[in-house]
């Protein structure tokens, strides 16, 4: 192997590096769910850990209560005349969404094995 | 020696200098994810843009929002809008906006496709029946049921190119009214989608309660995952929530099934579907799901073929470019044979 062949196999690798970091930078979706409220996210956590933790947000009604715990979310306390979204309890997959109509809250789940939307 | 060296640094500064030029080129021409959520037409509306920056998303879902809540408004039945549905339904004959007349002029069109199945001129029967759904506290007898008319013959359309107001386009008689539930949302979504395409939005995916659209994959080659929803997951825990993954770009996925929007009574499930023969909610299936490149058609067709038991329908789609997978309540599965580009 002379220098030049050094030289052509360094570029290449830096170049094979280079493509591998392109594809890399961007691919690393860690679960989060979004809250909205009126359209508009209020409110991402990552549901990465298994903490409990509670989250208030001010919804169309009055506060809804969001709790997450090993990586599910659920809403808790809400006013609305029949509570669907509190009674419908935890949901852990980008399968599944919480609608709070009355309270025009949303909270889904992004998370990158999953599909990208699900008809209903 | 010493000329030979600086080759090879030059070389070497010149290769790692293109590499930075097709990064700097490749992060410029990379999109970023915006969605926002809407609510109207009782549903709840969500839209994610892949654009290079926030102002072009924000700039989309105001005009996004303005279609929506226009085409809910005019489509209203029960709150007054100017130019709009209630108007008509009123009235039997008053100026309306060309955007509810163009919408009313395409529902009618599947009239005589559908022999009937999908029926604009069933508004009488659909109110009896969300009243009815509100309270929750019994069903509709068929002499209350038969009292209404729902004659398509009652419904005049007049031709009219108009992009204002249209005055004459349609006129309803004998107390017949329209209800555009079965096509709106669809029939919305697509003006969207065009809408997106127009400001030059290639990348998007679109959630309209049961109505999927999405446009181009929002990075490489890849197709989107579009999950269809089992329509026993909230009967059956245990049930995997989705049964089927499509796969595709540019395309309207639209599912219809008795498992939303619907109300128990003394055991019954009683879903929002109506038949206009029976005039009762149609119970031939769990749910279909429509593949098609329009979403308006996609919306329009899954309602008849909700309404056609499967053999029927397996004919009927053969006019059609679409693909189309039925779930039925033993929980079989039955598609047309294109279904597997999807899959």
């Amino acid at each position: 192997m002379n220098k030049y062949d050094i030289i052509l196999t360094l570029i290449i690798l830096i170049i094979g590096i280079t493509i591998f970091c392109l594809f890399k930078i961007g691919n690393n979706n860690p679960k989060e769910a979004i809250v909205y409220y009126d359209g508009d996210i209020v409110l991402k956590i990552d549901l990465s850990d298994h903490e409990l933790r509670t989250y208030t947000i001010e919804g169309f009604n009055g506060d809804v209560v969001i709790e997450t715990i090993d990586g599910k979310i659920r809403v808790v306390e809400e006013e609305s005349p029949k509570h669907l979204c509190s009674i419908q309890g935890y949901i852990s997959t980008s399968y599944e969404s919480i609608i709070c109509l009355p309270n025009k809250v949303v909270v889904e789940i992004n998370d990158s094995i999953d599909v990208d939307t699900i008809v209903r | 020696m010493k000329d030979k060296y600086s080759k090879i640094v030059i070389s070497i500064i010149g290769i790692l200098i293109l590499i930075i030029i097709s990064l700097l080129i490749y992060k410029n021409n990379e999109v970023q994810e915006y969605s926002k959520t809407f609510f109207y037409m009782d549903t709840y509306i969500s839209v994610k843009v892949y654009v290079p920056n926030e102002k072009k998303a924000n700039d989309a879902f105001e005009e996004i929002d303005r279609i929506y809540r226009d085409y809910h408004n005019l489509t209203n039945k029960y709150e007054e809008t100017d130019y709009g549905l209630y108007e008509l339904n009123k009235e039997g004959n008053t100026t309306i906006d060309y955007r509810l007349y163009e919408m009313i002029k395409y529902g009618y069109s599947w009239y005589e496709k559908s022999d009937g199945l999908l029926n604009i001129a069933i508004g009488n029967v659909t109110d009896i029946w969300k009243k009815y759904r509100e309270d929750e506290t019994g069903v509709p007898t068929l002499s209350e049921l038969n009292k209404v008319n729902i004659d398509i013959n009652n419904v005049l359309i007049n031709e009219i190119n108009s992009k204002d107001k249209v005055s004459d386009g349609v006129i309803l008689s004998d107390g017949v009214t329209i209800d555009l539930g079965a096509i709106s949302k669809g029939y919305t979504t697509q003006i969207v989608g065009d809408y997106l395409k127009s400001i030059g939005i290639k990348k998007y995916i679109i959630n309209a309660g049961g109505n999927v659209l999405v446009g181009d994959y929002y990075k490489g080659n890849s197709k989107y995952k579009i999950g269809i929803q089992n329509p026993y997951s909230d009967t059956n825990p245990n049930a995997p929530s989705i049964f089927k993954v499509i796969r595709g770009n540019n395309i309207a996925v639209v599912t219809s099934g008795g498992y939303n929007r619907n109300y128990v009574y003394e055991g019954n499930i009683y879903g929002h579907i109506i038949d206009p023969n029976t005039r009762y909610p149609a119970d031939n299936m769990a749910s279909v799901t429509v593949i098609s490149k329009s979403s308006k058609d996609a919306d329009a067709l899954s309602t008849i073929l909700y309404l056609m038991d499967v053999d029927t329908g397996m004919e009927f789609v053969k006019d059609y470019d679409v693909e189309v997978i039925w779930y039925l309540k033993d929980g079989t599965i039955k598609t047309t044979d294109g279904i597997s580009k999807y899959e």
